[in-house]
């Protein structure tokens, strides 16, 4: 799978801040790579590093196997930009501004008609051509700035916090569409500090803190590197301290406690425990409901490594 | 849709300050152009013609000394005929038949020579005034004036009678000023007409373009969206280029409209005047646009807001306007505000829109010409490079390559 995406110890401060600590990173094509990290962690200055729309202190990025600086636009042709903040111009239509958008990098005007028509469709804003920014819903107003990320059809995306503020059913359909277009061969690279998102996204993942990248794998090798392991949520109703001290003696049990009338385990890596609960509670006649087993979450991965959730 | 389109649509989305501020204020300086030529027109057509007010003697002394100020008031105005009644009177002025009364009381002749023949203050005539006061009080001065000469006369000649004093008195009223009537010239009229028009649209062209250019072209400096220009294949200065061209025609536009209307209104207005001398003043009109273009641009790149567009597109506009000497004539300026008007584009501006029709020596307008419009490039200049710095320190702040990192380490 050629490279698509290099970065080499790349070194960013804001005065005394250091924004990126040797960061480096490796997207293939065809990728759905993550960047995950809480708010501040450095996702967003490293996408803006790898752009060249800030300046950085040291480091080495390439793009397409190329050296990459403020001056390779035909480097910068084969790119797309989905930004965290809507850059839309209010003043025009739905239509307009992904014409605008898309005229940057397309001069031809009948190739450019197409494309607009097939990036208005692609978000399902069809509908709302006519419409000023300002009319549209926050929903209907990140799709338009996807679509005016994408409307170039570029083989390399970026697209920074594309969910932020969205409504469940609109976060839905961005993520589908996403989906979609890597479908289509186009390499993308996601960032987000919404785990569940990029848990069901993304191929491979990066875990970013303080500008450092803190584990990178698949989803599964990520969930397979920490001591942690799954999670087993059982509906018990009432649960005597024996039971429960018999529980947390097992011997891959890490911690169990009642909540709301349900027990939760929190088992270590490696094999399930499931059965061996449920033996205890049934030793101890306990009668049980609903049963959920789960497995480690990114944000697990997160609390081990770095001691905090990844939302703190 | 390319850049240059984009910033065209983006200005014409924000219309409605076009229409306030240009269309509008504009328009409003019309009438003053149309009235102007109409009382152009009125003085060439019936020329000058003077005005004979209308003037009521009561005389109540019946002397020589009455009777010779009655008569010498009849020579330059015309004598109306008023009863000796305080209601009649009252009449006559409240209804303007006449435009003043003259009261000689009794025995003024004889107190007029007692008084010359002692040196004292004269006795005076009692006087009204009708509705106009202006053609009464002209008609008063007449009276008064030959009043005064008898006086002199009587004090001068002790052994004269009243009837000798009304001689010489009237013989001095004879020696007058030498008068001529001179018609005004309907091309210089005219001219003032247009470049009065020109000026009075100062502060609409400035406000205009820093409102309306300066919006589309900040719309463009939003740190969202230099980012995401930032991020396309086309530089900064491409991009720098197409918005300040788009700018460049919304200047051309506003400027183009006061021309137009200037010219189309004032056609008439500006016969016998030379072509030169007229595209001169739209050159310099053009000039000062430039001005307010340039100073849009600084302040888009700034990041200013709407309400900071209007705030500093006003009070630039009317501090320029003012101190141009377009809407106050610059003579009834303090020295010191005239030196400060120097440092305004406006002042430049109407300095060749006044001396284009006025200065007859082609070598001093020739330089004063020069003069002019290279301030007003200067100041466009100046401010442009302004806000080209503010770019360039945004640029170099917020952006750069690769090969500028590894050439710092």
């Amino acid at each position: 799978m050629p490279e698509v995406v290099s970065v080499r110890n790349l070194v960013k401060r804001y005065g005394d801040l250091l924004a990126l600590d040797h960061f480096s990173l490796s997207i293939g094509a065809g990728e759905i790579f993550g960047l995950l990290g809480p708010n501040g962690s450095g996702k967003t200055t490293a996408i803006n590093c790898i752009l060249q729309l800030l300046t950085f202190d040291k480091g080495d990025i390439r793009l397409f196997g190329e050296p990459m600086s403020a001056t390779r636009y035909d480097l910068k042709r084969r790119i797309g930009v989905v930004p965290q903040q809507v850059a839309v111009f209010n003043e025009l239509t739905v239509r307009e501004n992904v014409d605008y958008f898309c005229s940057l990098y397309v001069a031809d005007k009948n190739r450019r008609r197409q494309l607009v028509d097939q990036a208005i469709s692609f978000v399902s804003l069809e509908d709302y051509v006519r419409f000023r920014p300002k009319k549209l819903s926050g929903g209907l107003l990140r799709r338009l700035n996807i679509a005016c990320g994408i409307a170039h059809q570029p083989e390399l995306i970026f697209f920074d916090e594309p969910t932020v503020a969205v409504d469940p059913q609109s976060r839905a359909s961005i993520l589908e569409g996403i989906r979609r277009l890597n479908g289509q061969g186009t390499t993308v690279v996601y960032t987000s500090h919404y785990m569940e998102e990029v848990e069901q996204l993304c191929n491979r993942v990066m875990i970013m803190d303080h500008g450092r990248s803190l584990a990178q794998g698949t989803v599964e090798e990520l969930q397979r590197s920490i001591s942690t392991g799954e999670k087993i949520k059982v509906e018990v109703g009432e649960l005597a301290p024996e039971a429960l001290e018999r529980v947390r003696e097992l011997p891959r049990v890490v911690s169990a406690s009642m909540t709301d009338g349900e027990l939760v385990c929190s088992c270590e890596n490696g094999g399930s425990n499931l059965v061996q609960v449920l033996s205890v509670l049934s030793d101890c006649g306990v009668a049980y409901g609903r049963i959920v087993c789960e497995p480690p979450t990114l944000n697990d991965v997160f609390l081990e490594i770095t001691g905090r959730e990844l939302r703190d | 849709m390319s850049i240059f389109k984009a910033a065209l649509r983006l200005a014409a989305r924000h219309r409605v300050y076009f229409l306030i501020y240009l269309v509008a204020l504009s328009l409003c300086g019309l009438p003053m152009v149309l009235s102007s030529m109409n009382a152009t027109a009125d003085v060439s057509a019936a020329g000058h013609k003077e005005y004979i007010a209308s003037v009521a003697v009561i005389d109540r002394d019946g002397s020589a000394i009455s009777r010779g100020l009655t008569a010498h008031v009849s020579q330059t105005a015309e004598l109306v005929e008023v009863a000796d009644e305080t209601y009649a009177i009252q009449d006559a002025l409240a209804q303007s038949h006449v435009d003043g009364v003259v009261v000689i009381p009794q025995g003024f002749g004889q107190d007029l020579m007692d008084a010359a023949h002692a040196g004292s203050d004269a006795p005076e005539v009692q006087v009204a005034y009708g509705t106009d006061m202006q053609s009464g009080t002209l008609a008063m001065s007449e009276a008064t004036g030959w009043l005064s000469l008898a006086g002199r006369a009587a004090a001068l000649d002790p052994a004269a009678d009243e009837h000798e004093v009304v001689s010489r008195a009237e013989e001095a009223s004879q020696e007058r000023a030498g008068t001529r009537v001179t018609d005004v010239q309907a091309a210089q009229a005219g001219t003032e007409t247009f470049t009065g028009y020109l000026g009075f649209n100062l502060y609409a062209l400035f406000v205009t373009i820093v409102v309306c250019v300066g919006l589309m072209m900040s719309r463009f400096r939003t740190p969202e969206m230099r980012l995401r220009n930032g991020a396309s294949p086309l530089s900064f200065s491409q991009v720098n280029r197409s918005v300040v061209g788009a700018g460049l025609v919304l200047t051309a536009i506003a400027w183009g409209w006061v021309s137009a209307l200037a010219l189309g209104f004032g056609a008439g207005a500006l016969e016998g005047a030379a072509w030169w001398q007229v595209a001169l003043c739209l050159l310099s009109l053009f000039l000062y646009c430039l001005v307010p273009l340039a100073m849009a641009f600084a302040l888009s790149q700034l990041n200013a807001s709407e309400e900071m567009l209007n705030a500093v597109g006003n009070i630039l506009g009317l501090a320029s306007s003012f101190l141009s000497g377009a809407w106050v004539t610059r003579e009834l300026m303090d020295s010191s505000v005239q030196a400060l008007a120097r440092l305004t584009p406006g002042y430049w501006c109407n300095d060749v829109l006044v001396s284009a029709f006025t200065t007859s020596d082609w070598g001093a307008l020739a330089g004063r010409m020069a003069t002019d419009l290279g301030m007003l490039l200067l100041f466009a200049v100046v401010t442009a490079l302004v806000g080209a710095a503010v770019s360039q320190a945004r640029v170099l702040r917020s952006t750069g390559s690769a090969r500028a990192a590894r050439m710092a380490e």
